[in-house]
């Protein structure tokens, strides 16, 4: 009896905490949706009125068409290209490298693997410099592969997709090679496909650190039709007063929502991808 | 049609024999790694031994003078270094620890935990700049919504990001409201895979749920602890984002951090020289750092 009474107590004790915690984490980004749906002179209104009153997505128009600040839209589209063109590229070229180091033995592949996990921790600024100034000189700088280029050189994907094929049983694929399959083929046909899971959870982090990349774009981008999200933004804000908080929030919702939505809906890849990539070496 | 086919199959069965195959399947990955990873490193410490700058041709070895520079006392570059030190010996140990707490708490069996995580750990996907944006209004003197809560239940108005100690820890707390899903949810995963054979014959044995958290849940955390903390203190060092577009560095020079420094003086003042030299700096710090996490943690990692 005093064992319940006491389970209850720390139970109702622990959902205190957190619900206190989802209403802090929560109401920011509840706060920018709403304040984006108001018109702008109902948006420093105390107390603060939760449910927009007239509800418009004027705010909305205004970020996608004006172009005063930043071309909103255009960023839009912009980030959907470079993350796409990446996410493709980085399929392809990382797991064709993985192939060989999860499969085949030849010299040199252990010195390769080592440097692959060396550079898994080589932070950004130590190329930030030698990197432009050679998109400098390639005229590449306000291109959209000066942002592609760069992700392509990450090892991660390789580490990642290697560990993953290292779980796949070698009789699928030993089947088709004493058939007469090339290795090429052997890998296209039979190992690619079987590595779907592996490449799914790397599409969905190079799409995360591709359309939310900051430095980097911010530095090689000042073209303002070829720029990403983050930067756009940013320069956005610098166009717009306090009395413009709905039209403010609205560019701010623009940038967050792909990302949410995309996170809401593939949250368990998301963990299994965190600790897989970063544990299991 | 049949002998075409035969034919693709004999020139690849032939490299399928030759020790250059594996290298064939490295070498678009190769490319890019080399060019735009390996290279830059290379040219990167050459670059921090030069006067190298966008707004002259001439390029003149300079030796350790960039390097030296910053052992002038006040210089920039220290204080934008020290600034660094600060936010990251708040910052990691607040994420680690909320991240840990967070992650046991929405690992117990509580209705709605499903949502909880969810709630805890959305922000981390956001980018940075509408992560700014949204904190500059919340958190503004005269209209902020803290601000005004704050004013209702008494308490005095708050300078936030105007006075250098609290611009510091609007900096860390927009951190740990953005990173907390970067640390919890792999802490949550790991939890999730001690068996829960090895809690119960604790239980029988008569351990406390201190003793059950000290020798059963950290030692079995420890690579995922070992995996956040180097990260975190990665990232950490390089802090950009929150400061320029939050606080833009200031008050003063309170919140300047290096990766900050090290753009201006690159980019906004073209002294590529300086700004190499100070990348290899702060590159051997970071180094330094995670080979002390890795000694002192892994060397206990029980798998």
């Amino acid at each position: 009896m005093r064992d319940e009474l006491k389970y209850k107590f720390f139970y109702g004790l622990g959902f205190l905490f957190l619900t206190i915690l989802a209403i802090i984490w929560l109401v920011p980004i509840l706060w920018c949706l709403s304040t984006s749906l108001k018109l702008n002179e109902n948006t420093y209104t105390y107390p603060i009125k939760w449910i927009p009153d007239p509800l418009t997505i004027k705010n909305y128009i205004t970020v996608f068409t004006s172009g005063r600040g930043a071309n909103v839209g255009l960023a839009f589209v912009n980030s959907t290209i470079v993350a796409s063109l990446t996410i493709f590229l980085i399929l392809m070229i990382d797991s064709l490298a993985a192939y060989p180091l999860a499969r085949m033995e030849f010299k040199g592949k252990s010195l390769i693997f080592s440097i692959v996990i060396g550079s898994l921790f080589i932070p950004i600024y130590t190329v930030l410099v030698p990197r432009f100034m050679m998109f400098w000189k390639l005229s590449l700088l306000n291109t959209y592969w000066c942002l592609i280029f760069p992700a392509l050189a990450s090892s991660y994907g390789v580490f990642m997709l290697r560990q993953f094929m290292l779980s796949i049983p070698r009789e699928l694929e030993e089947a088709a090679l004493i058939d007469g399959c090339s290795r090429f083929r052997t890998f296209w046909t039979i190992i690619f496909p079987l590595t779907r899971p592996a490449l799914a959870t790397l599409s969905l982090f190079t799409f995360l650190s591709s359309w939310n990349d900051y430095l980097w774009p911010l530095l090689t981008l000042n073209d303002p039709t070829k720029m990403t999200l983050p930067v756009a933004l940013a320069l956005f804000r610098t166009a717009y007063g306090n009395w413009e908080m709905g039209t403010v929030m609205a560019a701010a919702f623009t940038g967050a929502a792909p990302t949410l939505i995309v996170y809401f809906f593939t949250q368990k890849m998301i963990v299994k991808g965190m600790i897989t990539s970063g544990l299991k070496g | 049609m049949q002998s075409k086919k035969r034919g693709l199959n004999y020139i690849f069965s032939i490299s399928d024999r030759s020790p250059l195959l594996p290298w064939l399947f490295l070498l678009p990955f190769l490319f890019f790694f080399l060019s735009f990873m390996v290279y830059p490193m290379i040219q990167g410490l050459y670059i921090s031994f030069t006067d190298y700058s966008l707004l002259s041709e001439k390029v003149n070895l300079v030796g350790i003078r960039n390097y030296l520079n910053f052992l002038r006392p006040g210089d920039l570059f220290l204080i934008s270094l020290g600034n660094t030190f600060k936010y990251v010996a708040l910052a990691v140990p607040i994420l680690l620890g909320c991240g840990l707490l967070f992650a046991i708490v929405v690992n117990a069996p509580i209705k709605g935990r499903m949502f909880f995580r969810a709630a805890l750990s959305a922000p981390f996907v956001v980018n940075v700049a509408s992560v700014a944006l949204l904190w500059t209004w919340i958190l503004d003197r005269e209209i902020g919504m803290i601000n005004y809560y704050f004013m209702k239940l008494g308490l005095p108005k708050q300078e936030w990001i105007y006075h250098p100690f609290s611009a510091m820890m609007v900096i860390v707390m927009v951190s740990l409201w953005g990173g907390l899903g970067s640390v919890m949810l792999p802490f949550l995963a790991g939890l999730q895979d001690i068996p829960q054979e090895y809690y119960e014959a604790a239980i029988i044995d008569g351990a406390s749920k201190w003793n059950l958290f000290r020798y059963i849940t950290l030692p079995l955390l420890k690579p995922i602890l070992l995996f956040s903390g180097v990260s975190q203190v990665v990232a950490g060092f390089q802090v950009f984002g929150q400061v320029t577009l939050i606080t833009g560095g200031g008050p003063g020079y309170s919140t300047r951090v290096a990766m900050q420094h090290l753009y201006e003086v690159g980019f906004s003042w073209f002294r590529l020289g300086e700004a190499a030299a100070m990348s290899w700096v702060l590159f051997l710090i970071i180094m330094v750092f995670t080979i002390i996490q890795f000694r002192y943690l892994s060397g206990r990692v029980e798998y």
